[in-house]
Parts: structure tokens; sequence; C-alpha cells
């Protein structure tokens, strides 16, 4: 090493970036050169002091609920292009009403939803039009979560997946909803329908009892597909509490090894 | 993102929950005000929604994120100082009083260290790439992104100002 290599790494070894290679070699260097030995204690005593200031306090639940008003006040910019509540409701019933393995329940929700709907329709010149389309919204959005109940209870694995991309239009959701989604993500036999319920509940880590609905249930997964899926969730929300059910993941004898791997790497990107 | 970029506009929610605190964190050590801070990383967000078209599969998220935030961070220091500047008699006055200027807090606060009022002596780019540097995830490489200039000079902007800091708090040490 030279003085112009000793330069250019100084700012890594300081600010502990180097590799261990790179970082023998160069305290080598600065041991054989008093001077520089000099200049780099000063300089990581003041670095080494700033980390003891940087305590930053944590961001207040305000910031949140200013974020999700947002992003709420945005989405539907952006969903523009999505085929009307109308159009919506009639391929439901289209997609239920010719499938010989409903169940009763379904059959009564939608006719329910139709009901809904020519309710409103005919009364739809008492009613401000903004207003009305609120209404209607406001009603879809609870026909659907009452579908998404019934359908979740259905034998059929088809009729469990769609009940859970139902999920993923409601804009608010209930807590039955919530409940009866985490009771089929640990308890499905079928993987696929566990996988998209992980992406249906992504919808709504904001909420503090998805968050841990969420940690509760690695522990509970056997399928590696799943378990990918939730170490790659815990890190695109950051959620520290998960390690804990990750390692005891990790001891046991069965885990795939791919799966292994990825949530080894997520407890790294964890801590 | 690039969920984001293609019009799946909740998957931002993904991204906030993410980085959050950490662009909390960097707004927070650049102005010490919580309410500043938390309104500038809306700004962030509202900021990606607008360009997350010059967003691409090739870029480093974080070092795109922190570009975005630097100039967030950057208009408001910017907007702060012009209204300094404007200010008349009167404000002058009123800031003696207000517990946001920066002066009457150094002076004021017995509690705060030698090391925070030499961060303070600091010019705004200073602080910058010391509160970058100290980010583990950003590489000098990423951080020569952020602030439009080369790895090799981010390193050495970044050895000047520590450097910098170190004169100011051993000046400060002895008084």
């Amino acid at each position: 090493m030279d003085i112009i290599e000793y330069k250019e790494l100084m700012m890594d070894y300081v600010a502990g970036k180097l590799n261990i290679e790179k970082k023998i070699e160069f305290e080598y260097f600065i041991n054989a050169h008093s001077e520089c030995l000099k200049e780099v204690n000063g300089l990581k005593l003041v670095w080494e002091s700033m980390d003891s200031n940087s305590n930053s306090p944590e961001p207040r639940p305000e910031m949140d609920t200013q974020f999700y008003t947002f992003l709420n006040s945005e989405t539907p910019k952006e969903t523009t292009k999505k085929p009307s509540i109308f159009e919506h409701v009639k391929s439901l019933f289209i997609n239920i009403i010719f499938n010989p393995n409903t169940g009763r329940l379904a059959y009564g929700i939608v006719i329910l939803a139709i009901g809904v709907f020519i309710g409103n329709k005919l009364d739809f010149d008492a009613f401000n039009g903004a207003q009305n389309t609120e209404t209607q919204i406001a009603e879809i959005q609870k026909v659907r979560s009452q579908l998404v109940l019934a359908l979740l209870e259905q034998p059929s694995a088809n009729k469990r997946l769609q009940a859970v991309n139902e999920v993923n239009e409601l804009k608010e959701v209930e807590e039955i909803v919530i409940n009866a989604l985490f009771t089929t993500l640990n308890n499905d036999v079928n993987t696929n329908v566990r996988l998209a319920t992980i992406e249906s509940l992504s919808n709504f880590v904001y909420l503090p009892s998805v968050r841990e609905g969420l940690v509760q249930s690695i522990i509970k997964q056997n399928s590696p597909l799943v378990q990918i899926a939730l170490a790659d969730l815990m890190v695109g929300i950051d959620e520290k509490r998960s390690i804990t059910p990750f390692r005891k993941l990790l001891k046991k004898e069965e885990i795939n090894s791919a799966a292994k791997q990825k949530i080894e790497q997520s407890i790294q990107s964890l801590l | 993102m690039l969920k984001v970029k293609s019009g799946d506009t909740e998957k931002l929610g993904l991204l906030y929950e993410r980085y959050k605190k950490r662009l909390f964190g960097f707004f927070y050590q650049m102005n010490h005000n919580v309410d500043l801070s938390e309104d500038l990383v809306q700004n962030v967000f509202i900021k990606i929604l607008k360009y997350k078209h010059n967003y691409s599969d090739e870029s480093k998220f974080l070092a795109w994120i922190f570009q975005i935030a630097r100039n967030v961070s950057y208009d408001n220091y910017n907007k702060s100082k012009k209204e300094q500047n404007n200010i008349n008699l009167t404000d002058v006055a009123y800031k003696i009083d207000n517990k946001n200027n920066a002066e009457q807090t150094i002076a004021s606060n017995e509690d705060l260290s030698t090391l925070k009022i030499a961060m303070q002596k600091l010019t705004y780019e200073e602080s910058e790439i010391l509160i970058l540097s100290k980010f583990k995830e950003l590489k000098y490489k990423e951080i020569g992104e952020i602030i439009g200039c080369s790895e090799g000079s981010a390193r050495i902007r970044a050895h000047r100002a520590l450097n910098e800091l170190k004169v100011i708090f051993f000046k400060l040490e002895k008084r």
C-alpha cells in the first residue's frame, strides 16, 4: 500500500466499510507510519463520537396516518382504467352462478349484491351523482367483505383463491375478514391459497394486528414457498420481530435448503 | 418499485414501511426538527409517485430514494435560508424567542454536546456528506450518485468534511 491508496481507503476504514483483507492491509500500513496512525485515530475518534450523537427519535404514528391518507387519495387516480363496479359485480355474478360447486351462501350474497345495486339504480334520480357513487362503493365493499367470508369457507381451492383475491379490491378491511385471512394462512391445505393470502395481507401491513399476525404465522408454515414469501415480506416492511421466529424455523431439521438460504439472507437484512 | 412504476400504487406502502425510518433519520440529522422531518419524508413519497417513470431496474433503489431525499432536503434548506434573508427587525425580535432558531438553540441548550455544536458549524454540504457516509448500506459509489459526483470525489469530500469537523471539535474542546 502507498500513500495514495492510504488516502483513498481512509474514509472506508474509518466508516468500517472495508473488507477484512483490506482492513488488515490498512492497519499494517498505519502502524508503520506514525503520522498516518495519528491522523486516522483523530478522525476515528470524531467519527465514533458522531454515532453517540446521532440518536434520532422515532417518527410518530401521525406520519403513518398522513402517508396512508395520501396513498389512499392517490390510488383511485391510478386505477381509473379498471372496470366499473357494475362490470365487476356482473363478472362475479357470471363466475359464481355458472360454477356448479358454489355454495348456497355465495348465491344468496350475489343476489343480495344485485338487489342492492338495482335498488340504487332505481333510486338514482333522487341522489346527487357523486354521493350516489360513494354510497354504492361503500355498499359494494360491504357485500364484497361478506362474499370473501363466504368463499373462504368453500371446499374448492379456486373459490378460496377467488376470496383472497377479492380482498385486494377492499379499500378498508374489517377485523373479521383479517381474522379469516389469518385462519386461511395458518390452516389452509393449499399452498397457492396461502401465498395469495400473504399477498392480500401485505396491503394492510399498516395495521399493527396484521404485522403481529404475520410474525406469529412464520413458525406455523411448513411450505418453503410460503416461508420465502413471508421472508420477502418481512424484509419489505422491515419487521425486526420476525427474526426470532425465523431463527426457530432455521433450527427445524426438515427445512428446505433454498428456504433456509433465503431466511438467513433476510435475517441479515433485518439486523 | 417496479410494481409502483407499472401502476400498482398501493405497493408504495411497502416501500414506505421499509425506508421511512432511514429517511426520517436523515432529515432529522440535517434539521433537528421532528415535525419538519416527518413532512419531508411525506414529500419524498409524493415525488416518488411523480417521478416514478425516471426509475429503471438498473438503478439501486436506496441511492435513487436518497437522491430524491437530498433534493427535498436541499429545497427546504434554500427555502428557509431565503426566509431568513428576508426577515426584518421585528422578525429578528420574534426569532430570538423562537425555539427553532439554530443559533439560539446552540447558546441556550447546555446539554448540547461539543460534537453537536461542531456539526452545526459545518456547511450544509459537509454535514450532508457525513450523514450519508454514516449509512452502512451506502458505499461511496452510491453517495457519489446521490450528490452528483464521482466515487473518488465523494470520498475526498467526506474526508475533508470529517477533517473540518475534527478541527472544529478539538478547537471547542480546548476552550
